[in-house]
């Protein structure tokens, strides 16, 4: 399996799929790995935000998203992709998204609880005055 | 390639056996007794009353928006931290007005009262 | 230890300061969250108004310095190559802060009567502003990124401010979520190019794009373009990603769906063609990549129609107003559809369009925002009636904006159009053109049956109209209804400024 995402995602044939040798074959953990990891968990969370009528669960998918962004970070900068210099953007780039992850959960937060005040409710079909 | 994916395959099947044996013959061999005592969801030993949906404080909110959003920021002071010495004076001023930035948030929310339990 | 402080000294050579400007802007609004938490009383709430239009307009004195070549050559990279100073950054920092300064003086009258009783709304402003104006320096995608959500989460809670209206709490809700999901679409898409590229910077990407067989030879950094467009274009409204935006803006406080429809958009855009033009594109290099041009040509139309459609059945004079934003971007995508074959034509289109409709979006909402206050709820088209007769001033400015918006001469609406339009010619997306003039004569219907409603019909109940006394919105409202005919009338120097700004982009490296 790992291959073939490596084929997909046209990724050098050589390049180190991680695991430190410990076992082979399908334990070998390495980029498609995690890579396929963070895909699976984004589409969660983005169907999440689509689907869900709870608004605090709609938070949540968001969160479950910017976590799978992370992943994705992280793998692709441990894994060295592309020109294949060794900078730590990937690792940097986590650490606001994470930042910039926490305000917005706060802000979506407050925005929450103000509507739950006004409407007494946080199902997203319930929140319709606008449509009038 | 499928060959080597035989035994995880192997053991999903075997998890799956192995619940679904256990949980029948729960049923079929254990003892059903049901009482009004039983039926009640567990709170240990003491009687569940009151609404379904308990209504917490607010303030929990807040404390708890405000927790996130001062806690995080220690991703940034902490590499900092550790590289403290090869980062040098340029750092060490851009790291204060990040902290004086986050010292006014403080005072804002301090001064608007979010950090008074009572009232 | 000696020699640390020989770090500071490197900040000497002045191009460190190229952020000045954004910097004011965001000490500003430190400065001002402090004294909204500081001071109790909410009769100074202007007075913190009147402190933020002061921090601004220092930003644009400095700024002006730097325009004129004051303290360094322009176009270097700075900051370790995350943010450059080129002309189209100093002249978008001037949009954005006349677009703060325009909307904090229609909110200096409007916001008690909004029952916003918190001078909170202008620190946040300045945060908004701050962020917008890091988004167009960056020329990196992480400081692009960290700019929009800057720009972004003010926004969403400026949306909400009139905390007890459901209308406004809806908005931000909404605003809020998809924001997020853009958000993720677009972060999702940074990192895919990141895996792809190895880097983040713009420069880079464009280095590793040219040495590796273009866009089509990576699947990888296709997907990452497509969802950095998909967010994007959540964030400048283009269809089929525009459904929050007549939600939003008809919920949302007057002065903030100006300042969103006016300065978010320009922003988005300009950030949208800086991203494509400089990491995504190099001349003469087009055939091979996959055309982005196409994509968003596909993406105007969808806008340009479902906004102007949209626009003819609204009779509540915000949402059409909303609606029009909408079809709006559609015509501004045009441009940038354009620009892979019309370069800095296509560009420039965008630049002065998006800027022209900032303009006319002030005159617009700022009428709106006037109406509003003199009647409560002043909304439909039919409570528009007779208003030529009983607040002239008003009634003028508002047949100015609907002018602008259908795209006639003598405004900066028509101007905009025409470049937009032509750019698309010369890249041989006629159709396209076609189009949007299509497009613009179906929209002439509806603005000018408010034009109409205004002058040529007559209130069902003559009540007594006293005319509308603000000095602030009527200044907000005069400056940009000037500005609207003004650059319409004399377009040379401001569309120098656009060249200037968008040329450097196309230079052969």
């Amino acid at each position: 399996m790992g291959d073939l995402i490596n084929q997909i995602l046209n990724l050098p044939k050589d390049l180190p799929l991680g695991g430190g040798g410990s076992g082979g074959g399908l334990f070998r953990i390495g980029l498609a790995h995690y890579i396929a990891l963070s895909a699976i968990l984004f589409s969660v969370g983005a169907l999440g935000v689509m689907i869900r009528r709870n608004v605090i669960t709609v938070l949540m998918s968001v969160e479950l998203m910017l976590n799978a962004v992370n992943v994705a970070f992280i793998a692709f900068n441990r894994f060295g992709t592309g020109i294949h210099t060794q900078n730590s953007h990937g690792q940097i780039f986590a650490f606001f998204v994470m930042a910039v992850a926490a305000a917005e959960a706060a802000v979506g937060l407050a925005i929450i609880i103000n509507v739950f005040r006004l409407r007494e409710t946080v199902n997203v079909d319930e929140l319709d005055v606008l449509k009038h | 390639m499928p060959a080597q994916y035989y035994p995880m395959l192997m053991i999903i099947a075997l998890a799956g056996l192995i619940a679904a044996s256990m949980l029948t013959l729960a049923t079929l061999m254990g003892p059903y007794r049901p009482s009004k005592q039983k039926g009640e969801p567990f709170e240990c030993g003491s009687p569940s009353r009151g609404s379904l949906h308990q209504r917490f404080s607010v303030k929990f909110y807040i404390v708890a928006i405000l927790f996130i959003l001062f806690d995080i920021e220690i991703v940034f002071i902490y590499p900092w931290a550790i590289q403290f010495m090869s980062l040098g004076m340029l750092a060490f001023v851009e790291m204060m007005i990040f902290i004086a930035v986050l010292v006014a948030g403080l005072a804002y929310v301090w001064k608007k009262g979010a950090l008074e339990w009572e009232e | 230890m000696p020699g640390m402080f020989s770090e500071l000294a490197k900040l000497d050579n002045w191009s460190q300061w190229s952020i000045a400007p954004m910097a004011i802007v965001f000490a500003g609004a430190v400065a001002t969250t402090l004294i909204a938490g500081f001071v109790k009383d909410s009769t100074r709430r202007s007075f913190i108004g009147q402190i933020s239009i002061f921090c601004l307009a220092i930003a644009a004195a400095v700024n002006y310095v730097q325009w004129t070549g004051g303290w360094q050559d322009p176009g270097r990279l700075v900051w370790a190559g995350s943010m450059t100073l080129d002309y189209l950054t100093m002249l978008m920092n001037f949009v954005f802060i006349g677009c703060a300064i325009l909307a904090i003086l229609i909110s200096l009258n409007t916001i008690s009567e909004l029952g916003i009783e918190y001078g909170e709304f202008y620190p946040l402003i300045l945060f908004a502003t701050g962020g917008m104006m890091c988004m167009v320096q960056a020329t990196d995608l992480l400081m692009i990124f960290i700019g929009l959500e800057v720009m972004s989460i003010p926004l969403y809670i400026m949306c909400g401010m009139r905390r007890s209206q459901d209308r406004s709490a809806e908005s931000s809700l909404k605003y809020f979520i998809l924001g997020a999901l853009a958000a993720g679409f677009l972060l999702y898409g940074v990192a895919l190019t990141y895996g792809a590229t190895g880097v983040t910077s713009l420069h880079g990407i464009q280095r590793w794009t040219m040495e590796n067989g273009g866009l089509a030879a990576n699947p990888l950094l296709t997907a990452g373009l497509a969802l950095i467009l998909a967010g994007f274009a959540f964030k400048i409204a283009l269809a089929p990603f525009h459904m929050w935006t007549p939600d939003v803006y008809e919920g949302a406080p007057t002065f903030v769906t100006a300042f969103m429809s006016a300065a978010v958009k320009a922003a988005g855009f300009v950030t949208l063609f800086r991203i494509l033009v400089t990491g995504f594109f190099q001349n003469g290099y087009t055939a091979s990549l996959v055309g982005w041009g196409e994509i968003i040509a596909i993406l105007a139309v969808l806008t340009m129609t479902i906004g102007n459609f949209s626009a003819l059945v609204t009779k509540n004079v915000k949402r059409m107003l909303a609606w029009s934003s909408v079809a709006h971007a559609g015509y501004a995508a045009v441009g940038l559809a354009a620009a892979p074959a019309a370069g800095a034509d296509g560009v420039g289109g965008v630049l002065f369009y998006v800027i022209g409709y900032a303009l006319t979006s002030f005159v617009s909402f700022g009428v709106v925002a006037a109406f509003e206050k003199q009647n409560g709820g002043l909304s439909q088209v039919e409570d528009y009636r007779g208003l030529g007769y009983s607040q002239p001033f008003y009634a003028f400015a508002m047949t100015v904006a609907m002018f602008a918006l259908a795209g006639i001469p003598p405004t900066v609406g028509f101007l905009g159009k025409w470049y937009v339009f032509k750019a698309a010619v010369e890249a041989n997306i006629t159709w396209l053109a076609v189009i949007g003039v299509l497009n613009s004569l179906v929209s002439v219907y509806y603005y000018l049956r408010v034009v109409v409603a205004m002058y040529l019909e007559s209130p069902e109940e003559q009540a007594e109209q006293e005319p509308i006394k603000s000095s602030a919105l009527w200044l907000a409202v005069l400056i940009s209804t000037v500005l609207t005919i003004g650059v319409g009338l004399f377009p040379k120097k401001p569309l120098g400024a656009v060249e200037k700004s968008v040329s450097p982009m196309f230079v052969k490296k």
